[in-house]
């Protein structure tokens, strides 16, 4: 498919408790996979999806925080967290996992970028598709 | 004599091509805009409003012309489809709602693969594979991938998302 769009996905769940941040993570994916635009939001508890050493095996959940990983394969690349809600949470930008991705000059660079909250309203409003979840 | 009153003929006269080209406007955007939707729905029936007020949306889109281009069931929006599901007599039945909606207008309703396995919504080819006693999905839904997601998403002028 020719068309590309701008696809923005807030993440603002906690990554267990709900099927919101698994599900989310999918929808993600396959939009890279048709090579769409895609950019990442992570506020309030979803900020927790991207933290290092995650371990829900005591609660009889499957580790998916590796998948993250996956991301820069299909082309996704701007990831944006939000500093106020990291803050709130007493985390910042070291407890979260090293996402990076390769320019075309075989770069690498970081994927993830904490930002204030206000730079996010411009992020969103570019959206031609927002997912909320 | 009133101030400029003798331009009043030609300020009605504005005025009135301005009228008429208002209201050829408004005739174009009622037989012209046109939207093409995908509706996404995300909780089950009964315990919320989100599917009832999904269907009486799509409803009145199409009422109005618009085209619908998709409806995806996502979360446990797929127990919308499960066609075990027997709400007493006197209150509506959410499922054969969409059903009827689909069969008049020739919708295009996909039910999300992986969402529907895990919530036991299964078509006849799944129940086999599984070895389950019977399938439920409903008359006019479709079991597919997030891809037709997406892809609606894609093509459409708007998604509208109903639902947590």
């Amino acid at each position: 498919m020719s068309v590309s769009k701008s696809f923005v996905c807030i993440n603002r769940k906690a990554p267990y408790g709900t099927i919101y941040a698994l599900e989310a993570l999918e929808v993600v994916l396959i939009a890279g996979a048709f090579e769409q635009q895609v950019k990442l939001i992570f506020m309030d508890d979803g900020v927790y999806q991207l933290t290092r050493n995650q371990n829900p095996a005591g609660i009889g959940m499957k580790n998916f925080s590796k998948t993250f990983g996956a991301l820069s394969d299909y082309d996704v690349d701007q990831i944006f967290v939000d500093s106020e809600s990291l803050n709130l949470r007493g985390l910042d930008a070291t407890d979260l996992q090293r996402l990076t991705h390769e320019t075309n000059d075989a770069e690498e660079r970081l994927s993830i970028k904490v930002v204030p909250r206000k730079e996010l309203v411009d992020i969103i409003e570019s959206a031609d598709v927002l997912f909320n979840f | 004599m009133l101030f400029g009153v003798q331009y009043w003929p030609r300020i009605y006269c504005k005025l009135s091509s301005l009228k008429s080209l208002l209201r050829l406007y408004c005739f174009f955007l009622y037989f012209h805009w046109r939207m093409k939707f995908t509706i996404q729905i995300n909780t089950g029936p009964y315990t919320h409003q989100a599917s009832d007020t999904a269907y009486h949306f799509t409803r009145a889109a199409l009422k109005a012309g618009h085209t619908i281009h998709r409806i995806f069931f996502y979360h446990d929006g797929v127990n919308n489809s499960s066609i075990f599901n027997v709400p007493p007599r006197d209150e509506r039945n959410i499922q054969q709602l969409w059903s009827t909606l689909a069969e008049e207008n020739s919708l295009d309703m996909v039910v999300c693969a992986a969402s529907a396995q895990r919530r036991g919504i299964l078509d006849q080819k799944e129940a086999d594979r599984h070895a389950k006693p019977a399938a439920n999905i409903a008359p006019n839904f479709a079991i597919s991938g997030l891809g037709q997601l997406i892809e609606a998403a894609i093509v459409s002028d708007r998604l509208l998302i109903f639902g947590d």
